[in-house]
């Protein structure tokens, strides 16, 4: 036991004597062959306020604790446990033990790991550590094998060439390069027994050559930070921050917003959050790298449109801050495809809407046919007149067309009376003779409703025209009497007819086409009928006077009859 | 320390903000943890790494030494996790709280004044999740040293402000100390700690 321990004297110890370093850490790894010691840190005093204590050390191998003897190679030295050199015997675990003679206090131990020299290099791949420095900045190798004794020579090699022999603790670079990187090592050189021992550390030196410039984090100045929202409707803040460029180192950030009621929306699942912040989403934009934190608020409630929303961005640099405030907003602009279809709608339904007027110009005489015959509106209640229409046609000329006479004296009473239910007024037929013809034609017309005037070339007796003007004078003047014109025969000069009848609507003009227009389903009886007064009557007249069948032969002769005599009278 | 006494703070060391500070308005100090950086290596300028070791008195002893690569083994003492705080101040730096496992025990960093002496002590805590008080003797600031310098920083006590994570060589060890540095535009390189990320 006196072998193995040494008496220290707390007078002994002196801060200039003892400049080493003490190993801290437990597992230490050790080049064979080297210089190597071990060593108790820290202020004895506050364990042993006396001022006597003895030292001694154990290794414990394969399960087998031993006390340390002194050795010419392992040396008891004060705090030190000296080897002179290591050896790989020496793999083990120490520890050393404190004692004043009735308290004990033994250490945690180290466990040495003895490795071998490599044979074709000066050092050991698994015994360096590498240090890593950006190009351009300056950087200082510290040979950390530097021991307490001061009479040392230390050499410098880079990738095992001598690089430095002038002594020098520490490397200096000041401004570091791509070729300074390599395997420095430094071997500090001393003396024991006239024996030279080395001991030997290696710095792998990497120079990164950060193309990419670093920059400080900002967050990205939208330039509206007011945020158009809703009142009911969900909202989403997004703080988005430039990190910088791929491939360049970037700062450590918090990106949050500063509000300590705002969690996390992915933190607690069971408890829906009216608001919460997502998770950080990093992304690249060409070669620039962004990251966004992104305020949901669930629903938007009146009160949040007065209150601030703060994200914050904290950096090893200043803190950035950007504000965003709620604005309320229209709602949003419609989807591009509601928008299409909404456009495409208005035009076809305007283009539906252009045809069906078309289509209303061109059959109104038919829309105004079905409309009379279903409301089964009547016009000619109440306004005093006896007559639907008074038929104006030259009698007093020489017939030179019996077609003609045909269609003025039977084609048109028959179907107009029998088939539509109107009441004519023909003179030859209804105007008892013997009265002042002027007065007659006059009275006559103004009991009718319609003046109706077959125009043929052969319309030029006086009286007729008397009629004509006469209703021309009450249609277009006193406004009493509607004229509706019938061209029996294509005219195409109009000079023998009145000027004034060309101030009549085209609309009133009806024309015959012989065979064409015979049918009752024709447009002639179509357009006459339009131009004719409503009745009511005349639906129910028709389907009666089809049931009755007036288009009988004996019908049609026998009133043909009537009308030649009458013609002839 | 009360809020009102942290913003008086907080404004003396906002130097060129006041009135952005002002009209903003501080909220007194609380901290929400965010995210965690683990396996992280902390390195003096000397290339030295912060271990750290019960003791004789079974204290944990924070301490810079030179290691190789390969002897930073798992639960060696030499990786922390950098935990990172969300605060609500506009202060400049990130609020983080250290951690280290040693021995399966985690311990958390923290600051405290000894005989007069401000000292970098360690306790087995678990790190929290919030803190609610006004002040932690966990939270360190993180600051950076230059702007282009993404490996470096300075870590400053959140409680004892001004004074920063330093070494400084005391009875065979380059301990981790708690220095002051009153004038923040000055070197001093013994206060600059480079962090990374454990060697794969």
């Amino acid at each position: 036991m006196a072998f193995g321990s040494l008496i220290i004297f707390l007078m002994f110890l002196s801060k200039a004597t003892f400049e080493e370093l003490c190993p801290l850490h437990r597992s230490i790894d050790v080049l064979e062959g080297e210089y190597f010691f071990l060593c108790f840190p820290g202020s004895i005093q506050e364990i042993f306020p006396s001022k006597t204590y003895t030292v001694t050390w154990f290794k414990e191998s394969k399960g087998k604790v031993n006390l340390i003897q002194e050795t010419q190679r392992l040396v008891l030295s004060g705090r030190l446990l000296e080897f002179w050199p290591i050896e790989l015997g020496d793999l083990g675990n120490y520890t050393y033990r404190l004692s004043n003679g009735t308290y004990n206090v033994t250490s945690q131990k180290w466990s040495l790991n003895v490795l071998k020299r490599s044979k074709d290099s000066c050092f050991n791949t698994n015994h360096s550590s590498m240090q890593v420095n950006d190009a351009g900045r300056s950087c200082t190798l510290k040979c950390s094998a530097v021991p307490h004794s001061k009479n040392v020579t230390i050499m410098w090699y880079k990738n095992c060439n001598i690089y430095d022999s002038a002594n020098k603790e520490e490397l200096i670079f000041l401004n570091l390069t791509v070729e300074d990187s390599g395997n420095y090592t430094c071997v500090v050189s001393l003396s024991y027994a006239r024996r030279a021992f080395n001991v030997t550390s290696t710095t792998e030196l990497m120079v990164a050559d950060d193309a990419a410039e670093i920059v400080k984090l900002e967050i990205i100045e939208p330039e509206e930070t007011y945020v158009k929202a809703q009142i009911g409707k969900e909202v989403t803040l997004n703080c988005t921050v430039f990190l910088g460029y791929s491939g360049a180192a970037s700062f450590e950030y918090t990106l949050y917003w500063a509000n300590k009621n705002i969690n996390s929306c992915s933190e607690s699942t069971k408890e829906e959050y009216s608001i919460c912040e997502k998770e950080d989403v990093v992304f690249n934009s060409g070669n620039k790298k962004y990251v966004s934190k992104l305020l949901w608020i669930k629903t938007v409630k009146e009160e949040d449109f007065n209150s601030n929303y703060t994200c914050l961005l904290k950096t090893p640099n200043k803190s950035r801050v950007k504000n965003f405030t709620l604005k309320k907003g229209n709602p949003p602009d419609l989807p591009p495809h509601v928008f299409t279809t909404g456009i495409i709608m208005t035009i076809f339904s305007s283009l539906v809407a252009v045809l069906l007027a078309v289509l209303s110009v061109i059959f109104r005489v038919d829309l105004v046919l079905f409309y009379r015959d279903i409301t089964g509106k009547d016009d000619t209640v109440g306004d005093g007149k006896e007559y639907d229409a008074f038929v104006s046609y030259l009698k007093d000329s020489i017939p030179t067309n019996v077609e003609e006479r045909k269609f003025a004296l039977e084609i048109l009473p028959r179907t107009l009376e029998q088939q539509f239910g109107y009441k004519l007024c023909i003179f030859e037929r209804d105007v008892s003779l013997g009265g002042a013809v002027v007065d007659d034609v006059h009275s006559f017309i103004d009991k009718s409703r319609r003046l109706i005037i077959i125009l043929s070339r052969n319309y030029i007796s006086d009286r007729v025209m008397y009629e004509l003007e006469t209703g021309l004078h009450k249609a277009l003047v006193e406004r009493k009497i509607k004229i509706i014109l019938i061209e029996y025969m294509l005219i195409s000069d109009y000079n023998f007819l009145p000027k004034s009848l060309e101030l009549l609507p085209s609309r009133r003009v009806v024309k015959w086409k012989e065979d064409k227009s015979l049918p009752l389903n024709s447009r002639f009886w179509k357009n006459l009928r339009y131009l004719m007064p409503a009745k009511a009557s005349t639906s129910n007249m028709r389907s009666h006077n089809d049931s009755v069948s007036p288009t009988s032969e004996e019908g049609t002769q026998a009133t043909s009859v009537y009308w030649e005599s009458k013609t002839f009278l | 320390m009360s809020c009102s006494e942290i913003r008086m703070l907080a404004l003396g060391f906002v130097d060129n903000s006041f009135d952005f500070y002002f009209e903003e308005g501080l909220e007194c100090d609380y901290w929400k943890q965010a995210h965690s950086l683990k396996y992280q290596v902390f390195r003096n300028i000397s290339n030295q790494v912060l271990i750290v070791r019960p003791g004789l008195g079974n204290d944990i002893t924070p301490a810079f030494e030179p290691m190789a690569d390969q002897e930073m083994k798992a639960d060696s003492g030499v990786h922390f996790t950098i935990h990172y705080y969300k605060d609500y101040s506009f202060e400049e730096g990130l609020p983080v709280v250290f951690s280290v496992l040693v021995d399966n025990k985690t311990y958390c960093m923290y600051c405290t004044q000894e005989g007069g002496e401000k000292i970098i002590r360690f306790r087995e805590e678990v790190v929290p999740k919030e803190i609610l008080e006004n002040s932690s003797d966990i939270i360190f600031i993180q600051k950076s040293i230059s702007s282009i310098d993404t490996r470096a920083f300075k870590f400053e006590s959140s409680l004892m402000r001004g004074h920063f994570l330093a070494f400084q060589h005391v009875q065979n060890l380059n301990k981790l100390i708690l220095k002051q540095c009153k004038n923040e535009d000055q070197v001093d390189e013994s206060i600059h700690i480079l962090v990374s990320q454990k060697p794969i």
